[in-house]
């Protein structure tokens, strides 16, 4: 499931309600993280159309129904609390394009204007335990950073096995394609370790221990390299053979002289 | 019409696989790239008779006959030769005429083939055998202005019998046996006007018989004897109608006989009285002309006219320093003086055959040479002499390669590509492609040729190896380098070393020439004081970088050249360290030797050195015979001791310069092919140390004959023999591993250098070799054969084979590897192994001189150039073929076909499409900036 289909889908449900508007926004100018948080809030929303069968969000009877969860989403958006990562998230999926979705209730949205609140509701009624909520918040995104880590820590892993099969495809004759995919492999561990410190950065903080997560994605990337090297051997381009230092040995020196042969007549 | 069965598709589809298989072992040339490196001339040898052809109609052109066994026509203005056909050695051509103006009429071993060929192309237009004595000198004449009969007749006369064949159909005419007892027919004679023959036999010696033939039967219309006080040699001539001229026995007496009726009537004159000073053997020319004879010895040529019976009178004498062509028979009738005529065909002869440089159809030897240095400050300009034509022939190039080209063009670019001036330059090139090959003639000639188009350079006829007044003739040994001067001695020209010896016999004082590379001008010549029987050139060089040589004499003792002290002192220190072997093939033994520093000569000489024995083999001579005995070249350069074999495994090479590979044969193995059984005929195989005479390998192979052609390179042989059971040829190689090297396989010792792989060796330690062999049927029969040699002995070998059909061919090593199984591995397969097969493939596209033959080929022999994929092949025989090849593509080049225009004009527009399409980049930026 991509990002844009789900955001087709979340548009195509929208332009369906008369009531709900649904926005789709490109925000531009990605950052590869928030990218994959705005991916993933649009992921949500389509998760949520899915969880409800029943919700048919083109009639206009399922309208009520579907207010309240949109609502309480917006506020949740704006109050900037991190969103859990669905668990299907993958690192680098969606990484060019950072979206938004917004979903406004069109019943929120025109009581700002003209519409006056019902009696008894009180729009800054949920902003009153902030200090709770901050530190809910903290703990949260602790806690998400810890979890973040970890996922970045594992990504190599994934990576190696990627690289196991296509290692095994190429084979073990040295052509373009086997060497290409032996110095990929080779390069591409070489270059997250350089790196490592900038793939943790994000994650600092001083409540997150990026210790384990950081010697793990080392491991995992040395695997990687290994295997490069193992590849590299298979293909016969380690010099680990006698052959391969004496190939080009010259011949020994031989102390005596012996000519002649049949003598002229 | 029922569809063909899918198998074919199959076939046909294995037959592509195949076929594209084969295709990367080939590595032929195609046809417009003939002669862009190679080259190939005609030569038909030292002419020995000559036969002129003149018909009032068409060209003039002369029969020759030579040495080499050549029958050749060859037109007397331009001196090309019409046609040419190369008699085997074994069938030696002695007699030579015309017959009706339309054959040439040739007899041939010893008088028993009579063959006729056309004159205008050469074809043969009969052949019949003669029984004939051989121990006889054999007499072809013509009959000639046979009136009566419309068909001449040619008589051969050999011992007793005399036989005339029609020269038409060659059906024999008639036969005459002559009863006397012991006579030997001497000359057959005809008299100028009537159909007699005159037949001048001798009986004992001094028995002298005419008879007197009809010419039409063969009948004996008289007979007359009548003894001479002196012998005879058998020399005579019909000078006039009834005037014979004979020689006696010891060549200083001419007899005078008259023939009047019944009776002889003669008269002695002796030539002291008529020449002055003698020398030399004596010769009566025909001349065909009355009352006049020419007489030749050594050095002058007389002609004497007859005064009747009592005498001579000298007309006039030439002195000639070179010798005329032993005989030149005129056939027309000369109306006009003899002496002019002679000039006139003499002059004629030469001048037309000067031309055709006749000493390289007999080359003994060749090396090579380097080219001087070109001069600085010569600018690509004057080298190309014009820039323009140099743009204009890239141009014409880029045309050809995007079949722009018309057919004139076409033709204009293959014309270019022949005579590019870069090939026939006088200077030495980058690549090494440009060398002198220096060869040495039979006569003692040596003769540089430019590689680049194979003409002659500069020629020197050593006047050390010339004919001495003396009678005795000298005879060329050998040719060897002498200095190649490298960082030192720059400046200096290289020279070479020409070894003879003064006389045919081997105990002969030897003598030395020392010659200019460069110019050919003899730098140095010394007549030795002892014989030659071998010429072992050493690996050392002296200060002025002149190589060493000893050269051993009849006495078995050693001489060392250059007599130079720098020289000795070089020489003794290496002394114990050098040995010598002889191969005698007549006493069957190998002999090895040391040498010693004293020599047991009456006067001191510190360059002599005696020698000791210190092993011999010796053959059991009813067992076996010695039949070849091969070594490497001096010059080959090994690249490597290892071999890697499939899985990364290593063999080591046994590499020995001194590694004799000699090959023997039973007794009657040594005969012509089906003379001896299976069972009585084997080869033996022997891989012998030159140093210690220690035996390394030895193999039989049952069935097999002789003639032996083996080729040693690195650590292998290949041999060529037949297989009697088989009815086939066959061609075996060995190769010999070290095997006390073979556990040099750690890794790490190998990786810190302690290992004992580069330490000197020596022929005392015992070796343990393993050897592989294997042996496969090959089609052809083999002449000679050589192995390519290139500068680092990196590129593949190629194994150059002359077949029987005169040409030569490129066999890869890869084909003759012991190690080829009928099913090879995988890894096998990688490395290049290919499958055993039977029989050796012999591919068209194998053959090195293409479409040529090199009539009469004797030897190949391969020089490295500079470049290591290319190596430089000369062939040599009665023709001479050179040619560049490249055993494993020239990987190391651009070839010659490479367009330079092509590459410039790409980067050309490249670069402007880049500039286009950036200059397009910036505007579209510009203006998508302001909308």
């Amino acid at each position: 499931m991509t990002v844009r289909g789900a955001g087709a889908k979340a548009m195509g449900g929208g332009r369906g309600a008369t009531g709900a508007r649904v926005e789709v926004r490109g925000l531009g100018g990605a950052r590869s993280r928030g990218g994959t948080r705005g991916g993933a809030r649009a992921r949500e929303t389509w998760a949520l159309i899915q969880l409800y069968p029943g919700l048919d969000l083109p009639s206009p009877s399922s309208r009520e129904s579907k207010a309240p969860q949109a609502k309480i989403r917006s506020q949740r958006r704006r109050r900037s609390i991190p969103l859990p990562r669905p668990p299907a998230m993958e690192k680098g999926k969606g990484l060019a394009r950072r979206w938004a979705v917004e979903l406004y209730d069109a019943s929120s949205s025109s009581s700002h204007s003209s519409v006056p609140d019902p009696p008894g509701f009180t729009r800054s009624g949920p902003d009153a335990d902030d200090a709770a909520g901050a530190r809910q918040r903290k703990d949260s995104e602790t806690a998400w950073k810890a979890q973040k880590a970890w996922e970045v820590a594992q990504a190599p892993f994934k990576n190696l096995m990627m690289m196991g099969f296509m290692m095994w495809m190429a084979g073990s004759t040295v052509h373009l394609f086997s060497i290409g995919i032996t110095f990929s492999a080779l390069w591409q561990p070489i270059s997250a370790l350089r790196s490592v410190g900038k793939v943790f950065e994000p994650f600092k903080d001083p409540r997150v221990d990026t210790l384990a997560p950081k010697l793990v994605f080392i491991a995992l990337n040395l695997a990687a390299m290994g295997l490069g090297v193992f590849k590299l051997n298979t293909l016969g381009l380690l010099p680990t053979n006698a052959s391969d230092w004496v190939s080009s040995l010259a011949p020994a020196q031989e102390v005596e002289y012996a000519g002649g042969g049949i003598p002229l007549h | 019409m029922a569809p063909p069965p899918p198998r074919h598709l199959l076939l046909i589809l294995l037959g592509f696989v195949a076929a594209a298989s084969l295709a990367t072992l080939a590595a032929a040339m195609y046809e417009d790239q003939v002669g862009l490196a190679d080259w190939h001339q005609k030569y038909i040898g030292k002419v020995k008779h000559a036969v002129y052809h003149s018909q009032k109609s068409g060209r003039r052109r002369v029969v020759v006959l030579t040495e080499e066994n050549v029958i050749a026509s060859l037109d007397l203005r331009s001196g090309d030769i019409f046609w040419r056909h190369v008699i085997d050695k074994n069938d030696p051509v002695d007699q030579l005429s015309l017959s009706l103006g339309k054959y040439a009429v040739t007899l041939s071993s010893g008088g028993s083939i009579l063959r006729a060929w056309s004159l205008p192309d050469g074809q043969m237009v009969w052949e019949t055998n003669l029984e004939v004595s051989k121990l006889s000198k054999p007499l072809l004449h013509i009959l000639s202005n046979n009136k009566v009969a419309k068909d001449n007749l040619v008589l051969v006369a050999a011992g007793r019998w005399i036989y005339a064949v029609s020269s038409i159909d060659g059906v024999i005419a008639w036969e005459k046996e002559f009863s006397l007892d012991g006579i030997e027919i001497k000359q057959v004679l005809q008299s100028p006007e009537n159909d007699i023959l005159f037949v001048v036999g001798i009986a004992g010696s001094s028995k002298l018989n005419l008879y007197q033939l009809n010419a039409k039967t063969g009948e004996v219309v008289k007979h007359i004897q009548e003894s001479f006080p002196g012998a005879l040699c058998g020399e005579a001539l019909l000078v006039s109608r009834n005037v014979l001229v004979a020689l006696d026995e010891t060549r200083s007496g001419l007899f005078l006989i008259e023939i009047k009726g019944e009776s002889i009537s003669y008269n002695k004159v002796h030539l002291s009285d008529l020449v002055q000073d003698l020398s030399g053997t004596v010769k009566l020319l025909p001349l065909m002309s009355n009352g006049v004879i020419a007489l030749q010895e050594s050095s002058t040529l007389s002609l004497l006219k007859l005064k009747g019976i009592d005498g001579l009178e000298v007309i006039q004498s030439f002195e000639q320093p070179a010798a005329l062509s032993e005989a030149l028979t005129i056939t027309e009738k000369m109306k006009l003086l003899p002496l002019c005529t002679i000039w006139v065909l003499k002059l004629n002869l030469l001048s037309n055959l000067q031309v055709i440089e006749d000493g390289l159809a007999s080359i003994l030897d060749v090396i090579t040479s380097e080219l001087p240095v070109e001069k600085d400050g010569v600018s690509v300009a004057n080298v190309e002499h014009n820039l323009f034509e140099w743009l204009k022939g890239h141009v014409l190039k880029l045309k050809g390669t995007l079949m722009l080209a018309s057919a004139d063009e076409l033709a204009a670019i293959q014309a270019l590509r022949l005579k590019s001036s870069e090939k026939n330059k006088m200077t030495r090139d980058h690549n090494g492609f440009r060398k002198l090959l220096i060869v040495l003639t039979k006569a003692g000639k040596v003769i540089a040729l430019h590689t680049g188009d194979g003409r002659i350079i500069w020629s020197n006829l050593l006047p050390s190896l010339r004919t001495s007044k003396f009678g005795e003739i000298p005879s060329a040994l050998g040719i060897y380098q002498w200095q190649v001067p490298h960082h030192r001695v720059m400046r200096e020209n290289p020279s070479i070393l020409v070894v003879g010896r003064s006389g045919t016999d081997s105990s002969a004082p030897g003598v030395l020439s020392v010659l200019d590379s460069y110019s050919g001008e003899e730098l140095n010549s010394l007549r030795f004081d002892h014989s030659v029987v071998q010429i072992i050139p050493l690996t050392l060089k002296d200060s002025s970088e002149q190589r060493l040589h000893l050269i051993v004499d009849s006495h078995s003792r050693a001489h060392l050249y250059p007599r130079s002290p720098d020289a000795i002192s070089l020489f003794l220190h290496e002394m114990p360290n050098t040995y010598f072997y002889t191969v005698d093939i007549e006493k069957n033994v190998i002999r090895g030797h040391s040498l010693q520093k004293s020599c047991y000569l009456s006067f001191d000489d510190e360059y002599c050195f005696s020698t000791k024995e210190l092993w011999s083999i010796i053959f059991p001579s009813d067992a076996e015979r010695i039949a070849v005995s091969e070594t490497q070249k001096m010059n080959e350069v090994v690249h490597t001791q290892a071999k890697i074999i499939a899985d990364q495994d290593v063999m080591y090479k046994y590499l020995s310069k001194n590694l004799v590979f000699v090959a023997t044969l039973s007794p009657k193995a040594t005969g012509e092919i089906g003379s001896a059984a299976p069972e009585e005929s084997w080869l033996v195989a022997y891989l012998i140390d030159a140093v210690t005479g220690r035996i390394l390998h030895r193999v039989t192979h049952h069935g097999a004959q002789g003639p032996v052609h083996a080729v040693v390179s690195e650590n292998w042989v290949v041999y060529h023999y037949f297989n009697l059971r088989a009815h086939r040829f066959e061609m075996a190689v060995i190769e010999i591993y070290d095997q006390s090297r073979a556990d040099n396989k750690d890794v790490m010792k190998l990786i810190l250098g302690k290992h004992n792989l580069s330490a000197p060796i020596t022929s005392y330690t015992r070796p343990e070799v393993m050897v592989k062999s294997q042996s496969y049927f090959f089609t052809h029969s083999v002449k000679t054969m050589a192995v390519t040699q290139t500068a680092k002995g990196i590129t593949s070998k190629q194994i150059l084979i002359g077949t029987i059909g005169d040409q030569v061919l490129a066999l890869d090593k890869r084909f003759v590897d012991p190690r080829r199984s009928v099913n090879p591995t995988q890894q096998e397969k990688e490395e290049g192994l290919l499958p055993l097969t039977d029989s050796l493939p012999i591919i068209p596209m194998f053959y090195v001189t293409h479409s040529l033959q090199v009539e009469a080929l004797r030897g190949i022999i391969s020089i490295p150039s500079r470049l290591e994929s290319t190596t430089h092949v000369f062939t040599y025989g009665v023709d001479l073929f050179y040619t560049r090849l490249a055993p494993s593509r020239t990987y190391d080049s651009l070839t010659d076909e490479f367009s330079y225009a092509l590459l410039l004009i790409t980067i050309a527009a490249l670069v402007a499409a880049i500039i286009f399409t950036w200059i397009w980049s910036e505007k579209k930026e510009l203006s998508d900036k302001w909308r």
